[in-house]
């Protein structure tokens, strides 16, 4: 196990490099000037030049790009154009503010669907199976964004039940130290909406994935032994079918990382979230180089973070994984 | 040859294991009803081992489904009986055929390779079969599967191994195991070794005769190889699309059989006594079960039928004690199986023999 | 062939019915769209008194409403199917002419080709798509074709690794061999007998690539990256909410939510037809 994971890591550092170098190179094919992506344009010459060369900005290629990966491990990310303060100031809250939006809704979505898949398979037949196919099939082509306004506008704006958007109330949360604000209920009631639009989204397509894998796993030689072993009806499907069936699926962790990121993007522009997806596109529609870069950069590092822990999570269920 | 396969030292003692009686069984299809089974008798004795010999779709797999309730839901017994250690399982409900498998009655099943769940480990898979029948503690259980273990011939160190560690004829052994951990009473085999080679199978039913020398079950033998039936099997039925043509002792039928289908399925059984003697298949096709059949179902393809054999079937009736034959033609037997030697009576497309 | 199989096995299930004859009405809405939209979708409306007909609820005149400047939403979702299904078209063929190709490659050749090639897509795997279609947009300007082409860099990889696997196991079958044998040439096997064996995965994939480049363009829009030349269903989404007035007028908002959520649907269950025939023990309806 040990050399699976250290294997592992190596390949997420590689992967974060490549990201990283692909992200240099990209923000440099600019046409014009290219280090109008590092330095605002609207600080004075002077100001310009001392920054140049802070940067490392006036130095050949080459030691640009290691001046960059060096401030990259030290997690600096240079200085946004619109406060002018240092970029890892302004992000380290949002990736918080992120990470507790999007890591439980996904936990709960994934198990959730799961759950619901296996049982629909089992109810196999009949209305229930047809119709929760068709709804999971049209909830998840509904786009989120649009689905997270629908709710605002039942829950929010007509029944008053939830709050329209942000984090917490506006001023309630002045004096109060980060831990106390983010255990509030507040917090909470805020974080309600956002949280059920994007679980309910998500777990459609586990859903629908482990019902197929279900019926796979249904006309399997095992499943046949079990029954004339005259096991309980319910212990097959629990405790066999699913853990067979949840083998596959569990290779789709990465892909539905991806689609929670996206989402995260898009649900926290819906309900004013002040997460990482939001930052990025509200610095990519003031040209905000740094912040962009470094958004991304972070929202990347959580992605192969989470598909480490579902690689992780595979060779724990499966023991016929083989570390080699 | 063993007790298990001679008759004549076995007292025959009691009522049988296993007694089906008159067993009907149809699918309900998009095309109509396809009568899998019908009117098939026979009995298994205590002790002793019954082979049930026949091509595939003869209905055999339907036969064992029937026996231990798993019959797919399109299908139903419509008629006949199952008595097996005096309860009539065709009348038991689910819960309580649940009860009755495995712990009463096992099965080797035919894809041995892949009937363990991948994921758990071979000894816990056996300990399930133990617990879910018997109230018996984790600690206990686990020492009854090392027993068998030993018996079978597996290391006991490989209790805690996964499936796909273990090589093919493991994996053969350990089902072997987990179908004997309850001491059932009916063992059913079906095809048991058909992907398997000679050795490894010879190798297999001795393992097996040995355990039913110390545990005391009966085997009912599922193949469409009639050499493994007669090498390990007191008693023998013989079927052909959905009813038993011919049935009775081990011995009598196979010396002397009554049955122009039995006598083709002797010729394609190489002989290691006489290598000149060719090698000789029956051609044709099983029969379509689906809708009303008149006549006897080997009609199409039997060198000896005429008129009668394709509008009646022929009832099984008794040839000499515990040997039943349905053949119009019984009567000529000497003549047919003569006649069933020579090859050209299975290959000439010309008038079929006419019986002097 | 290929199409007359693919409608046999679609047409089969009630579902597949169902979403080929909406999708190929949508299809028939884009063509003809001039004729079929009330009025020009950027025209603002005036009424008797000169006053500017913003947020109207539908009305006779405006049967879905008015935006909040004044524009007829009903022409405007009419509209848009056309970038919906342009876009979305572009992307999944030319995500599939890549991802087959290189899958087939990656996957007959092997050895260090396919291992290279295989690294790449893992990495390109790790990589949260919208986010870096984002940063793409924002280096090389917003219009429907760079749209595009970031959304075939991100797509092509699963449509390759799912090729690939095929390959793996047709590689083996005899009439590979026996093609060798016969004297053909590598290119000639991978092209003429390998291929048209996964024409139904690559089928089926196009589908589901195409369900996801709707629903990724319409994010886009919706996040203000969309071409701005172009209204696209999530873009008129991105006006409402931009506006702030979204919530007073839910005739703007739901229609063209529910157009992606119907187009988008159909395709999923033209595409699962297809998977089902390949496995019938999917099937459902």
């Amino acid at each position: 196990m040990g050399k699976y994971i250290v294997k592992r890591v190596l390949f997420m550092i590689l992967t974060f490099y490549v990201l990283a170098t692909l992200m240099f190179f990209l923000f440099r094919m600019l046409p014009g000037d290219p280090t109008m992506t590092v330095i605002s344009a609207a600080l004075n010459p002077k100001a310009q030049e001392e920054m140049k060369r802070q940067f490392g900005l006036d130095k050949p290629v080459h030691e640009q790009y290691l001046v960059y990966l060096k401030n990259i491990a030290l997690v600096d990310f240079g200085y946004s154009f619109q406060h002018t303060r240092k970029v890892s100031d302004m992000i380290s809250g949002r990736m918080l503010n992120t990470v507790l939006l999007i890591l439980p809704s996904m936990i709960a979505a994934y198990a959730l669907g799961i759950f619901l898949g296996a049982w629909i398979a089992w109810k196999r037949g009949g209305k229930l199976e047809i119709g929760t196919v068709i709804a999971s099939t049209a909830f998840q082509s509904a786009p989120v964004f649009w689905l997270g306004m629908l709710a605002i506008f039942v829950f929010s704006v007509h029944l008053d039940i939830f709050p329209i958007g942000h984090i917490v109330s506006p001023g309630s949360h002045h004096g109060k130290s980060p831990l106390a604000v983010y255990f509030s209920l507040d917090f909470l009631h805020h974080l309600a909406l956002p949280f059920i639009v994007n679980t309910l989204y998500n777990l459609c397509f586990p859903l629908l994935l482990m019902r197929s894998s279900m019926l796979e796993t249904f006309g399997e030689d095992f499943i046949e032994l079990c029954k004339l072993k005259g096991l309980r009806e319910r212990r097959i499907i629990y405790k066999h079918a699913m853990r067979n069936s949840f083998l596959p699926i569990a290779t789709t962790i990465p892909l539905i990382l991806g689609w929670a990121v996206a989402g995260s993007v898009v649900i926290e522009t819906v309900f004013s979230w002040p997460g990482l997806g939001l930052l990025m596109v509200e610095a990519v529609q003031r040209s905000d180089y740094p912040v962009v870069q470094a958004c991304f950069l972070l929202i990347a590092v959580l992605t192969i973070l989470g598909n480490f822990a579902a690689d992780l999570l595979y060779g724990i269920l499966d023991p016929r994984v083989v570390y080699d | 040859m063993d007790r298990k396969n001679d008759v004549e030292i076995q007292d025959i003692a009691g009522p049988p294991l296993l007694r089906m009686s008159s067993l009907s069984v149809a699918y309900r299809t998009e095309k109509g009803a396809v009568k899998a089974l019908e009117d098939v008798s026979f009995a298994i004795e205590k002790g002793l081992n019954f082979g049930l010999v026949g091509e595939s779709g003869c209905g055999k797999t339907t036969l064992l489904k029937a026996v231990v309730g798993a019959l797919p839901p399109n299908a139903a017994v419509t008629g006949g009986r199952i008595v097996f250690e005096g309860r009539e399982l065709t009348s038991l409900d689910n819960r309580q055929m649940r009860r009755i498998r495995w712990r009463r009655i096992s099965m080797i099943t035919q894809s041995a390779m892949n009937a363990l769940d991948p994921v758990y480990k071979v000894g816990d898979q056996i300990i399930e079969a133990i617990q879910a029948h018997q109230q018996v503690d984790a600690a206990a259980a686990k020492q009854r599967v090392e027993q068998m273990f030993a018996l079978v011939g597996i290391d006991r160190g490989r209790f805690s191994e996964y499936p796909h560690q273990f090589s093919g004829g493991m994996r053969q052994r350990a089902i072997i195991a987990m179908s004997l951990i309850l001491e059932p009473g009916l063992v059913i085999a079906d095809e048991p070794t058909t992907s398997l080679d000679v050795i490894v199978q010879d190798q297999i039913f001795k393992n097996i005769r040995k355990l039913q020398d110390l545990l005391g079950f009966s085997i009912l033998l599922v193949t469409h190889d009639i050499a493994v039936v007669i090498e390990n099997c007191a008693d023998i039925g013989v079927m052909y699309g959905g009813k038993i043509m011919e049935a009775g002792r081990m011995k009598d039928v196979i010396n002397q059989p009554f049955h122009p289908y039995t006598m083709g399925l002797k010729n394609a059984f190489p002989n290691i006594r006489d290598r000149r003697a060719e090698l000789i298949s029956i051609p044709g096709v099983p029969p379509s079960l689906l809708g009303e059949l008149r006549g006897c179902r080997f009609f199409s393809r039997c060198p000896f039928s005429t008129e009668i054999c394709a509008v009646e079937a022929p009832p099984l009736v008794e040839v000499e004690p515990r040997h039943r034959v349905a053949c119009h033609h019984m009567a000529h037997a000497g003549q047919m199986r003569q006649g069933a030697k020579r090859a050209e009576t299975w290959l000439s497309k010309s008038p079929k023999e006419v019986f002097s | 062939m290929v199409i007359r199989d693919f409608l046999k096995r679609v047409s089969s299930s009630k579902l597949g019915v169902c979403g080929l004859v909406t999708f190929l009405l949508c299809v028939l809405v884009a063509l003809f769209a001039p004729v079929l939209a009330p009025y020009d979708p950027m025209m603002k409306h005036y009424d008797a008194a000169n006053r500017l007909e913003k947020l109207k609820p539908p009305s006779e005149r405006h049967w879905l409403g008015t935006t909040i400047l004044g524009r007829d939403v009903f022409s405007q979702l009419i509209w848009g199917v056309r970038p919906a299904l342009i876009i979305g078209l572009c992307t999944a063929l030319g995500t599939i002419v890549i991802g087959v190709n290189i899958g087939l490659i990656s996957g007959y050749y092997g050895g260090w080709l396919d291992n290279l090639l295989m690294r790449i897509t893992d990495i390109f795997m790790a990589v949260p798509f919208l986010p870096f279609i984002i940063v793409i947009l924002s280096l090389t300007g917003k219009s429907i074709w760079t749209i595009t082409l970031a959304m075939m860099i991100i797509l092509w990889r699963s449509t390759a690794r799912v090729i690939r696997a095929q390959v793996l196991t047709l590689r083996q079958r005899p009439f590979v061999d026996a093609a060798r044998i016969s004297g053909a040439g590598n290119l000639k096997i991978i092209y003429r007998e390998i291929a048209p064996n996964i024409m139904p995965i690559a089928l089926v994939n196009v589908a589901f690539n195409l369900a996801w480049a709707i629903i990724t363009e319409a994010s886009i829009g919706f996040l203000g990256f969309g071409d701005p030349e172009v209204l696209s269903w999530g873009t008129i989404i991105y006006q409402a909410f931009a506006s702030e007035m979204s919530y007073k007028a839910w005739w703007w908002v739901v229609p063209p939510g529910a157009a992606i959520m119907i187009l988008v649907t159909a395709v999923y269950f033209i595409g699962r037809a297809y998977e089902e025939m390949i496995n019938p023990r999917l099937k459902s309806w």
